[in-house]
């Protein structure tokens, strides 16, 4: 079956480099391409594209518009192409598949179709909220993350810090709160508590756990392909394979 | 008693020679202070000329390398005229030891070679037109001073890829004359408020002709951006 592709980029020759590479690879039909924002939003939604290769900069606009646009209607796989090594560095390791930095050439291109290759195999979309969650959050201009969290209990209501918060994990109608050797339970979806924390400081390892990045210790391989982590404070955690592209580029290189 | 009185004098003595002594030293101390003042101020209005002038962005070098990437597998020789003009490009924003004001020719030849290469990155949307009044080729002008005046058309005014920009040059009375314009979206009405690029031109012209010159940003009609420049300049 073949995956279908749309192509950003405001640059006819960009445009035509992405195309001329993908051409020989039968898996891949591109249906479309566009140079602009508000075209690319709309054809995206009308075409329902597998994977976009995505410039960020798109004249006076930004790439990230066109996620934002998109988000909650279609969720295609997301390459960024772009020039721009400074949005790299920031969003490495919190990006959609992957960032390939212009000018690239075939090998480095065939190996984030490689990338792609692979998720489309793992075909569970369930860490796309989570990309997305990142890729919005590396964004300028958001909102600040939650600085303390609001717990009720039976008989009143506290604060729990941020910044002492080890790891967050799902447990049936409610979320468990790890902070100092105490767990603190707070009745909201766990996608929801996420998304008010620094993805910097805290990462998805699995669908029902976030982990504080300093608060990983070791990373061992299993034979399935996941991982298992190891906690400063010696508790064992499942990472989940799919998640384990999303971890921070200088933990990830270690693997 | 008398050598105390001896003592008290060669005291006074002592401390009139101390008194000249260290008032010298000050006013040799603040007169090399002055000299070295002023040899300061020219070196930092020269550093402050090399940091304001435009330098090349390397999103710029990189797409163009992009470009480049794509053109040779298309042809050869369109791709190998792109690696001659980014070298032209290159070699004027590294040669920063050069004098502040270079021929007008070179300043062209730059913006030949720059506007060659945003033709080819945005192939069939972009047109430019360079209209240069006949000998004014030797005349001195300050150098990368268009770089930033054209990529601000093209980043603000035509930041789409499309449209067509302008370029004249012209002698007015004892001055030189740059008119960029642009026919994108424009700057709209009310007061304009130079971008980063544009105060830099506006802070060089300060440096190099103390308020001898001139530089004005309008809307043009019917539509687009209208950039006058002017500075004194020998014919």
């Amino acid at each position: 079956m073949s995956h279908t592709v749309f192509i950003v980029d405001d640059e006819p020759p960009a445009r035509a480099k992405l195309a001329r590479l993908l051409a020989p690879l039968p898996e891949f039909a591109v249906v479309g391409e566009a140079d602009s924002v508000d075209g690319a939003a709309a054809q995206i939604l009308a075409l329902k594209p597998d994977v976009v290769y995505l410039d960020i900069q798109l004249g006076a606009r930004n790439g990230f518009e066109i996620i934002e646009a998109i988000r909650g209607i279609h969720s295609p796989y997301i390459v960024f192409t772009t020039a721009y090594s400074q949005y790299a560095v920031r969003a490495f390791g919190v990006q959609a598949l992957d960032y390939l930095l212009k000018p690239f050439d075939r090998e480095r291109f065939l190996r984030s179709v490689q990338r792609v290759r692979e998720a489309m195999a793992d075909a569970d979309h369930g860490d796309l909220e989570e990309r997305i969650r990142r890729v919005l959050a590396s964004m300028p201009g958001q909102a600040a993350a939650a600085k303390q969290i609001l717990v009720r209990d039976k008989t009143h209501a506290y604060f729990v810090a941020v910044d002492s918060i080890e790891r967050i994990c799902a447990a049936g109608n409610y979320v468990e709160i790890h902070s100092g050797g105490k767990v603190h339970l707070v009745r909201e979806p766990l996608s929801k508590l996420i998304a008010q924390l620094d993805p910097g400081e805290f990462i998805r390892v699995h669908r029902s756990h976030a982990v504080r990045v300093s608060f990983i210790a070791e990373l061992h391989p299993m034979f399935s392909g996941d991982y298992e982590l190891v906690l400063r404070n010696g508790e064992r955690l499942a990472l989940s394979r799919r998640y384990k592209a999303l971890l921070p580029a200088a933990i990830r290189q270690r693997l | 008693m008398r050598s105390f009185y001896e003592l008290q004098k060669d005291l006074i003595t002592y401390a009139v020679i101390l008194v000249a002594i260290f008032a010298f030293r000050q006013f040799r101390v603040r007169r090399s202070g002055e000299v070295h003042a002023a040899q300061l101020a020219a070196e930092l209005s020269q550093a402050r000329l090399r940091h304001l002038t435009a330098q090349i962005e390397p999103h710029f070098l990189f797409n163009a390398l992009n470009a480049i990437s794509n053109r040779m597998h298309e042809d050869v020789d369109a791709a190998d005229r792109m690696i001659s003009d980014l070298s032209g490009l290159l070699r004027a924003a590294y040669d920063s030891d050069s004098q502040a004001l270079v021929p007008l020719a070179s300043e062209l030849q730059w913006l030949r070679g720059y506007t060659a290469m945003m033709s080819e990155r945005f192939r069939g949307q972009l047109s430019f037109q360079l209209n240069v009044q006949p000998g004014l080729e030797a005349v001195a002008v300050p150098r990368l001073l268009l770089q930033p005046l054209v990529e601000n058309a093209l980043r603000h005014g035509l930041a789409d890829g499309r449209g067509s920009l302008c370029v004249d040059v012209e002698r007015h009375g004892s001055q030189l004359r740059y008119v960029v314009s642009d026919d994108g979206v424009g700057i709209g009405a009310g007061p304009v408020k130079p971008g980063t690029g544009l105060s830099n031109v506006e802070r060089r012209l300060q440096l190099l002709f103390p308020g001898a010159h001139g530089f004005d940003l309008r809307p043009r009609q019917p539509r687009g951006t209208l950039a006058t420049l002017s500075f004194p300049a020998a014919f």
